[in-house]
Parts: C-alpha cells; structure tokens; sequence
C-alpha cells in the first residue's frame, strides 16, 4: 500500500536528529546542510516543523525537469532524480511550491527520496513527530486526533 | 475515443501522456518532422559538449493505445469532418490536441539564406552547428537562447559576438542593471557585444562572408539568428481558429480553444497572464509540461485546468548562474504600473527584486546563494501584488499532517 511521510508539528521538539540522519544515510557525514528534511523553527513562538518533500501526484518538479530525470519510484512512489540525466539547471527548485527541493552546496539536488520505502528519519524521531504512514490511515489519524483535542482528559491509547 | 495530437515536442508527449490515463482512449501523435523526442532546454549544453546525445534524447512513450506518426506533413484540418489531412491519409480524431510549437523567426535581411546561416531550435539545428567549421561567429540577439549559444561557442573555441537591436542585454529577461552586471561577467569570458545595433546585410558568395550592421562591418563566417519565436499557428488559422495578438491560439482555463474539441498546448498557445489585461505566449519547457498534461486530461474528459503561472528560467554561461523568475521592472512600467526594485550586489553576486505594491513579484539574480534560489517561491504567492492566489497554498499540510 502506499505510504506516505506524516509530521505532526506539535510534538516535534526541534532536535534534528532527522537531519543529522538523513545526510548521514544519504552523503555520509552528519550535515544538515545535505539533510533532504528541514526543521522550520519559529524561534519566538517555539515552534518547530519538520518539511519533507510531499511526493506530489501531480509534481511541479517533474514537469520542470527539461530533461526527464525525475521520475517516479513504482514502489515507493517517490519522486527520484537520475544522477546520470541530472544537469544541475535546478527548474525543480524553482518550480517546488514547498521548497521540498533543495541544493546542496556543490550544486546536487536534494530531494526526499523515502529511503527506498525505509525512512530513515522516522525510526530515529524519539518523539513521533515524522511518521511514515499508509495513506488510508491519515483520515481516521486526524479524526482520533481532532477528539484529544476536543476531549483533553481522554488518555487515549496510542497515537500510532 | 480516439485522441489525435499534433506535435512531437514536450506538450505534445505530456498530453499524450495524460490522455492515456483515461482507459479508452487511443492515442496518435503526428509531426512533421522525423526527429526524436528531445529536449530544447538542454542544445546549447549539447552544441559546448558538455552533454551527450542520450541526455538530449528523452525517453518515448510506449504503449499499446498509443502510436506515433512522424515524418508526416499535416496539410489540412478539417474540424467540421473532425479529421486531419496529411499527404498521405487523412486520420479521423474525437478530440484533437495542437501542440506544433514555435518557429523562430529570421527578419528578412538581403543574404539570410547563405550557408552559414543558423537558429537553434531543435536537435538537427544543434546538428548542424556542431558539424559547421567556423571560427568566427555572431549570435543575432541576446535573450536566454541567444547568451546560451555564445557561451556555448565560446566553448567550442570560436571567437563570438553578441549583437542586440534593443539598448541591453534579454530585454525579456533583464532589468537594465542586470543586463549590465550580466555583459560584465560575459565580457569578462572574451564575448563581444554591440546593442543597440541590428544586422542590416548579410554578404557572401556561397556562404557567410561579411556583415553589415547598423553601426560596423564585421568579418564572420557564422552567423546564429536568436531574435526570438513565433507561434506555428498557421494550420489553426486556416482552420478556422481564433488567434490572439501575438499569433499564437486564444484558449480558456481548460485549455480548449474556439473550436470545440480542439485543444492547444505548449508554445502555440496564448494565455491569459494574471497581471496583464491581454494574454501573452509563454514559451519555456515547463509550460509545455503542464499545458500539455491539463488539455490531455480534458480531452479525454477528465477535468482539469492550467493555474496561472509566471515565467522562470535558469542558465549556467560558464560558471555564472542566471536565475529569473516572475516579471521584469521594465515590462510591468510599459504596461502602465509602477513597481519598485530593489538591488543587492557583493563582488560575485546580484540580486535584483521588483516589488508590486508591496509584493514580490519579480527576482533576476546572478549566482545566487542556495536560499536565495529559494526565495522563487515568494514569487509565485504573492496575491497582495493582485496575483491569484496559487492553488497549492490551499492544499499545503491539508494532507501533509496527519
């Protein structure tokens, strides 16, 4: 079944361990400059947001890339570039409506490529705030979620 | 339901693509031309070297409801008989998909036609150069195909010259102090430039000898026509289709044009723009992407409409970047308004921002930092400047967060 990168900004602490391993997996050094997720920090509201690329059905990324290096993983349904075909012009940084395409500093595009249908980041976020879930899950998640919220006393069970 | 596309070229391929989505639909694709699905984008990498064939070459379609026709000359459509005439057979069409692209144009100048003589629009133009000897060259123009190609030459070792009729450098893509900053660096290279100047007479016995422009005479073996491009619209016209001001085919949000049932995408077509009162022709590769996969998915019936979307573009001329994304200072005063710009400039970089009461709605930059490649994304939403709201801000985190 498909599945999909789920964040939950409101446990997310902020920690970065999910970029530090994510550059790791994917480059070898623990850089975030390299991670292919980010952590936007409001530093005065203390909020922190894990963005990752969406994986668009319909994605401006690919329909940027002047020569076809974008495409879509069968089993993962991520969106990968092909090294080989990729020349650099970053159009899909241009064209990302999220910013979910970034660069790295020699030049290499950096995009969220759900290791393989084994993210990475997820097994290591203490705190639950990047999950990766099958996509019928996200409705009835978000339903059980809206209750807590309206409920507080509940000690609901876990929250997958 | 057969769908009948007309135009090899990314449009044409995407609403190909999109079309077959739909379980019954049998696709064909006609073109005139016998060359392979390339990319545009990419020939002045292609003519430096820099490239291989393969990386030009795209991947075609396959499947079993789809066929491809090329080397075929369309020579009618008949959209009363819902058929298209070529020379050989005519091809009965349900929905019929124009993707024919553009042309560029050669201003009628004495001597256009001599060997020697060249513009760059697909792969046998790149072909061609590449196989050319010359040593000497001239690029007419200097909009993004036309510094692309000098760089390009530059590379391959030949000595070129950049004429441009307007007074700087991508009068389409440029504000003045970006032109400037951008001549500087191209300079910097060993490109020559003239503006302000126009070829007036091409001489030569059997090829290029010798060229007059407007202000000198130059000694060029080569000379490369990149003044820009002209929708292919004719076979429309004579269909009976309603054409805008810039020849290229008037459409709505569905990308369907006057004719009921005929669909128009990529280069051909004019839409409308979200700040200008009129429609303008957008003629870059993603545009054709996503023109070509909205009018397949309404061919076939599956509704679907084109957002508005700005112009953007990057080059790499040796080890500059160019970036643009959005609208120039100086179109948006010709039209009427009065935006404000904005330079920001260190010794290797240039940032240059036109703001629309109060809004971002311009960027031209020269190696830009990596966040600063991502600031386009302001661009694109910024509906204080009168810019619709894109559909994606809607859509964000709805389904992002669980």
């Amino acid at each position: 079944m498909q599945k999909m990168i789920v964040t939950n900004p409101k446990v997310c602490t902020g920690c970065r361990v999910c970029e530090s391993v994510c550059s790791l997996v994917h480059d070898g050094e623990c850089n975030p400059a390299r991670s292919r997720i980010r952590i936007i920090r409001w530093e005065t509201q203390g909020v922190d947001i894990p963005v990752t690329c969406l994986q668009c059905e319909e994605a401006p990324c690919q329909e940027a890339c002047p020569t076809h290096a974008i495409r879509r993983n069968p089993e993962t349904r991520a969106m990968e570039t092909r090294e080989e075909l990729c020349i650099q012009c970053h159009m899909c940084a241009l064209a990302c409506p999220f910013g979910a395409t970034l660069i790295a500093p020699e030049g290499k595009v950096l995009r969220c490529d759900l290791c393989q249908g084994d993210p990475e980041c997820v097994k290591l976020c203490e705190k639950k705030a990047i999950q990766y879930l099958p996509v019928t899950q996200l409705a009835p998640n978000r339903m059980r979620q809206a209750v807590k919220d309206y409920f507080p006393d509940l000690q609901a069970d876990s929250f997958i | 339901m057969d769908v009948v596309i007309i135009g090899n070229g990314i449009a044409g391929n995407a609403a190909a693509q999109a079309a077959l989505r739909h379980p019954k639909a049998r696709v064909t694709l006609v073109d005139r031309s016998s060359l392979p699905f390339h990319s545009a984008c990419v020939l002045p990498d292609y003519i430096a070297d820099s490239l291989q064939s393969d990386v030009v070459i795209l991947k075609p379609l396959s499947s079993r409801r789809f066929k491809r026709i090329l080397g075929e000359e369309i020579q009618a459509i008949d959209p009363l008989e819902q058929k298209i005439v070529t020379k050989k057979k005519t091809i009965p069409y349900d929905k019929l998909i124009l993707a024919t692209g553009s042309r560029p144009s050669i201003p009628s100048v004495p001597g256009a036609g001599l060997a020697g003589n060249f513009c760059l629009k697909h792969l046998g133009d790149a072909e061609l150069i590449r196989q050319f000897p010359a040593r000497k060259a001239l690029v007419v123009g200097s909009g993004l195909i036309g510094l692309e190609v000098a760089a390009a030459l530059k590379k391959r070792g030949q000595s070129v010259t950049v004429i441009e009729n307007q007074d700087r450098l991508g009068p389409r893509i440029f504000d003045p102090p970006v032109a400037t900053y951008v001549q500087k660096i191209l300079e910097g290279h060993g490109i020559r430039f003239g503006v302000g100047e126009s070829v007036t007479e091409i001489l030569g016995k059997n090829q290029v000898k010798t060229i007059k422009t407007s202000k000198r005479e130059l000694k060029r073996d080569l000379v490369i026509w990149a003044v820009g491009m002209q929708p292919e619209s004719r076979l429309a016209w004579e269909a009976g289709l309603k054409l805008g001001n810039q020849g290229g085919l008037i459409v709505g949000k569905s990308l369907e044009t006057s004719q009921t049932g005929i669909f128009s995408a990529g280069d051909v077509t004019e839409f409308p723009d979200p700040l200008f009162a009129g429609s303008r022709l957008n003629l870059f590769w993603y545009f054709g992407a996503s023109q070509g996969r909205v009018a397949g998915l309404n061919s076939v019936g599956i509704r679907s409409e084109f957002p508005p979307t700005l112009q953007m573009g990057t080059a790499r001329l040796f080890d500059t970047t160019l970036v643009f994304v959005g609208y120039t200072g100086v179109e948006l005063q010709e039209i009427g308004l009065s935006p404000e710009t904005q330079d920001l400039t260190t010794k290797h970089r240039f940032l240059h921002k036109v703001f629309l009461n109060g809004g971002l709605v311009g960027l031209q930059m020269v190696n830009p930092l990596r966040h600063e490649i991502l600031m386009a994304n302001q661009v694109l939403r910024t509906p204080k400047a009168g810019l619709p709201i894109p559909w994606y801000l809607k859509r964000l985190y709805s389904h992002h967060t669980g």
